[in-house]
């Protein structure tokens, strides 16, 4: 299987050994070896899997690196984390994804009503299997665990994802100040309840 | 002899002994002892470079910092790193160039004398111009990046490729050329976004920045 290694917060390596990675279009920074680019169509989700991201404007834009050696990729300066999945399963914004592994399967779901008020659209990209997936935050990534008995609260512009048996909500706090236009800007949060883990980042958009 | 230090990963501390140091201007932050600056117009080359500046486009405003004590540099919150130059030439754009002193020879290169028609090419493709800084000698000099800056070893055997737009100078023996990887989905518009690279071959060091210009 590729390596997944974070050289210094923001630069991602990749060892390849004859295998595939997918990867946000135009994120390579530099390689060594023996490495092919090329524009991922369907995104390895099919005709019917690309139809429906177009349509849930979860759309992004892959291209997949095949070969032998080492690839860099950045974004933007932005920090860089990497997210081993075993046989598990990812919630992720499609915005927050710089490269995952070949045998990782993505898709998109419906994200609930949240995302009408969070602008960040009904739908969210799932992850799933095994493998290494690296996601991008303004701000080093944190991983906040939530047991049955703590639910965690988060503010949707900080969130990122989140993986495991865990149940999203929507959770109001509207009171006469908000009213008068007194808000704390704090006036509506996720609540995940159940047991997983949610990344979020020190940044909010 | 001025000493570079790195205090994190976006300022640079310079000591001064009855010394002068040049640097991007506007980048200094603070200072410590008696250090005065002035406007500096020919750096550490001499007229003519300042007149192949003028005209090449890689004019950059230096100041000189003057005297004997500590002066900070940084600059825009960018990363700033120093890079140590040992009896060699160090290649760099003049914007990315945070401060040096007068152990190293400053000049511009012509990229067309270092690769040929490649070296031309690479310059009007990757829009950073036909001309490049070159610093030439014994020292340190202090770079900045957006993202922080790493090196990348080159070695005979092994050599590396640099997206244009993450590039932001190397040292060494190197040789560049331009490798394109087209194929028929960039010419139906689904192009992967990387279709070409620049190609160091040699002994000697690639720098890249972990984001990439927009421009």
């Amino acid at each position: 299987m590729s390596r997944f290694r974070i050289n210094t917060d923001r630069l991602l390596e990749v060892d390849l050994q004859n295998e595939k990675v997918m990867a946000i279009a135009g994120a390579m920074v530099a390689y060594t070896g023996s490495i092919k680019f090329e524009k991922s169509i369907l995104g390895g989700e099919g005709i019917f899997g690309a139809l429906k991201r177009k349509v849930t404007n979860e759309g992004m834009s892959l291209m997949q690196t095949i070969g032998t050696g080492t690839v860099y990729y950045a974004h933007n300066a932005a920090e860089i984390a990497v997210i081993p999945l075993a046989q598990e399963k990812l919630f992720i914004e499609s915005s927050s994804l710089l490269a995952y592994d070949s045998s990782l399967k993505t898709s998109t779901a419906f994200a609930g009503l949240r995302g009408a008020t969070s602008g960040q659209g009904l739908f969210t990209t799932t992850v799933e299997g095994n493998g290494n997936i690296a996601v991008i935050s303004r701000g080093n990534l944190i991983t906040l665990e939530v047991a049955p008995n703590y639910p965690l609260f988060v503010d949707p512009d900080a969130f990122i994802g989140y993986k495991g048996n865990v149940q999203q909500e929507f959770v109001f706090d509207v009171n006469w100040r908000t009213m008068v236009g007194q808000a704390s800007g704090e006036s509506y949060q996720f609540k995940f309840t159940g047991q997983g883990v949610v990344y979020i980042q020190p940044a909010e958009r | 002899m001025p000493s570079y230090n790195q205090i994190n990963e976006k300022l640079v501390e310079v000591t001064l002994n009855n010394e002068e140091v040049f640097a991007k201007r506007g980048a200094m932050i603070s200072y410590q002892g008696k250090v005065d600056f002035a406007r500096s117009f020919l750096g550490s080359g001499d007229v003519q470079d300042l007149a192949m500046r003028a005209v090449t486009n890689e004019a950059y405003t230096l100041m000189v910092a003057k005297g004997t004590g500590k002066v900070y540099y940084g600059y825009n919150g960018l990363f700033a790193s120093i890079i140590k130059v040992s009896n060699e030439i160090v290649y760099v754009e003049s914007k990315t160039l945070l401060a040096y002193d007068s152990r190293l020879r400053t000049g511009t290169m012509f990229l067309g004398n270092q690769g040929g028609v490649q070296g031309i090419l690479r310059g009007a493709v990757t829009g950073q111009g036909l001309f490049t800084t070159t610093l030439q000698g014994t020292g340190e000099i202090a770079i900045l990046s957006d993202g922080n800056a790493i090196g990348l070893t080159v070695t005979q055997e092994q050599p590396v490729f640099v997206d244009p737009n993450a590039y932001i100078g190397h040292k060494g023996s190197l040789t560049s050329s331009i490798v394109t990887d087209l194929n028929w989905k960039t010419f139906v518009g689904q192009a992967s976004g990387e279709s070409y690279q620049v190609k160091f071959m040699g002994q000697g060091t690639v720098y890249i920045q972990a984001s990439e210009r927009q421009s």
